[in-house]
């Protein structure tokens, strides 16, 4: 099963080759899938678009414009070799390129994003380090209880309660659309605190595991200063399956944001993809769903390159696919 | 039979005293069972609890705040919230343990078939599952509900579609560790069949780990399945589905704060229920679990 030769790094090299190999098979097929769910699903773009009153002639028409009267399989070749050449064609609703659309909308779900996964980090895995360190104590319970309490929190509920508060009794914020820097902070709260959660958790249930591991107790057993037990035996390494967590979970908080960005209006990728599915906008699902899996595949990756980097017995040529 | 029977009896009467001693000795679930039987009173019970059927329409009488006659107020409607959300709790609870139970009967049986194999069979249930769970589960869930159409019992399937991987990944691992142990070696010894390995020496032995999973993972499935239902593609009015209570309150948040206040809170009591006891049983059943 284990080959052997070359170094780590030329190892890793085959590695990422092969995986991206089988992530651009995947990148195709699920674009592919979504397609062929498209020609099943009940309901005609065209017809919403043209309305209810529209002439059999108009729809005809419409229908050539848009290269819906050519059959299924040369409109999925079409849409493919648009796709090599970087076009992810015209949205039938709002008339005009799937990437301008796109484009304009990635920026606003950037900025909710990133500043969440920054803060989940920042304060979620610190508290789930005390927590383990304090296992069983009063801080543990506590810590534990409300991390509980978010993680079966309903996001959108979170959001209506954020806008409640802070938007409408206390006027602090406003309650949706974009209207300045002011606008963002309930959104990313909204994101910020089942990821600070989810976050907390992982990193005390690694912690815990790493502390009870041969290797710690060797630490303590030679004398070494707790600090340094703590911090560069436990701490170094319960926090490589926390941040291969965050590179998994990457892709899901996109996918989150189908549900905060509708909640608050928020002009993202997320309330696009809901209306363009709600008005059977299909090339702009298609492009989305395809940038969807683009980012799993490299999230993926990318975790995979990171833990075999931090963690020098993860050796990534015996994964065998 | 008979020695599935008895290890089935087996394993009842161990999972009563897992909840008895995690009720004596784990405060935090202690809370969870509960809420967790406070919520099924609730739904059992519906009709005697609920004030008036939940799709008693009252225009005269919409939009009023929480009084003595409507404990959680009126919707746009006139119907009591207070009655709907009682009749949401059957609702929640039965879509949740729906969902988890076709995850459990898709996951298991596979992560099962892939660890007493192994090979390439394991490697392509494998790699199945890791894809369905590498991306997100509600564009994947969206994507079914698109194809299947919205409604209650489509999303149903659609979060089960989704979270089946849970239970397969586990499982395997469970198999794995099992399929070289002696009284599996014993069984091939005396020539049992696959199957019969497989349904009576391994199944019994990964149902405390999926019973821990499947009560992680129902919270889960709620939550999923009311946010579909929150974006318009699972229940349909004037069924009193949390979810869909919430989207009608969203519109209402600013004159009617109350109609999307309360069901949110139920949905995070039956929510918090259910992981604080799934928390406790992985303590006690299999503290390394990862989940």
């Amino acid at each position: 099963m284990q080959k052997r030769g070359g170094s780590k790094l030329s190892a890793m090299l085959r590695y990422v080759t092969k995986k991206l190999l089988i992530g651009a098979v995947i990148v195709i097929l699920v674009p592919t899938f979504i397609f062929l769910i498209m020609q099943l699903v009940p309901g005609d773009p065209i017809e919403l678009m043209a309305g209810e009153r529209a002439t059999r002639e108009r729809i005809e028409e419409l229908k050539r414009t848009w290269g819906l009267d050519k059959p299924a399989y040369i409109q999925y070749l079409y849409w493919l070799r648009n796709l090599l050449t970087g076009n992810m064609g015209y949205s039938y609703v709002h008339k005009q390129p799937v990437a301008h659309l796109i484009e304009a909308r990635l920026f606003y779900t950037i900025v909710l994003t990133l500043p969440a996964l920054l803060l989940s980090f920042i304060i979620g895995v610190p508290l789930g380090v005390i927590a383990a360190l304090k296992r069983g104590k009063f801080i543990d319970n506590l810590i534990e209880g409300v991390v509980t309490f978010f993680y079966s929190m309903p996001t959108y509920w979170l959001g209506l309660m954020l806008m409640l508060i802070f938007g409408l009794r206390l006027g602090w914020f406003p309650i949706s659309g974009i209207s300045g820097v002011k606008s963002a902070v309930l959104p990313i709260l909204t994101y910020a605190l089942p990821s600070i959660a989810t976050s907390a958790r992982t990193a005390r249930t690694e912690m815990l595991e790493v502390l009870t591991e041969d290797y710690i107790r060797t630490a303590w057993a030679k004398g070494l200063p707790s600090k340094k037990v703590i911090l560069s035996h436990a701490l170094r390494n319960a926090l490589i399956p926390v941040t291969v967590m965050f590179f998994l979970y990457l892709p899901w908080i996109i996918g989150g944001a189908v549900i905060i960005e509708t909640v608050f209006a928020w002009p993202g990728m997320g309330s696009l993809l809901y209306k363009s599915i709600v008005k059977q906008d299909y090339p702009v699902v298609q492009a989305i769903v395809f940038i969807i899996a683009v980012l799993t595949v490299l999230c993926n990756i990318l975790g995979d390159i990171i833990a075999a980097l931090l963690d020098p017995r993860i050796r990534l040529e015996q994964e065998e696919v | 039979m008979f020695a599935n029977l008895n290890s089935f009896r087996k394993t009842t009467g161990r999972l009563m005293s897992t909840i008895i001693s995690l009720i004596r000795y784990n405060k935090a679930s202690c809370v969870g069972v509960v809420l967790i039987l406070g919520i099924t009173i609730i739904a059992i019970g519906a009709p005697f609890i609920a004030i008036e059927h939940y799709a008693e329409v009252d225009i005269a009488n919409r939009l009023q705040p929480p009084s003595l006659s409507h404990p959680f107020g009126t919707d746009v409607l006139g119907r009591d919230v207070f009655s709907r959300v009682v009749y949401g709790a059957r609702i929640a609870l039965g879509v949740g343990l729906l969902a988890v139970f076709v995850e459990v009967f898709v996951g298991v049986p596979l992560g099962i078939i892939a660890g007493y194999f192994g090979g390439k069979v394991d490697k392509i249930i494998s790699a199945l599952g890791d894809a369905v769970w590498a991306f997100p589960p509600i564009v994947l869930a969206l994507g079914v509900v698109m194809l299947i159409g919205p409604g209650l019992i489509n999303v149903m399937v659609a979060i089960a579609l989704t979270y089946w991987p849970v239970f397969t990944r586990v499982t395997r691992a469970k198999v794995q560790s099992l399929v070289n142990r002696e009284f599996i070696l014993a069984a091939r010894a005396i020539g049992e069949s696959d199957f019969n390995i497989m349904l009576r020496y391994l199944l019994p032995n990964v149902i405390p780990v999926n019973i821990v999973l499947a009560t992680l993972y129902l919270p889960a499935a709620i939550l999923s399945t009311t946010a579909l239902s929150f974006l318009g593609f699972g229940a349909q009015p004037p069924t009193p589905d949390w979810g869909l209570m919430l989207a009608e309150g969203a519109s209402q948040l600013v004159i009617a704060p109350w109609i999307a206040t309360f069901p949110g809170i139920f949905i995070v009591i039956t929510a918090l229920g259910f992981n604080l006891v799934g928390d406790g049983l992985r303590d006690l059943l299999d503290p390394k679990l990862k989940v």
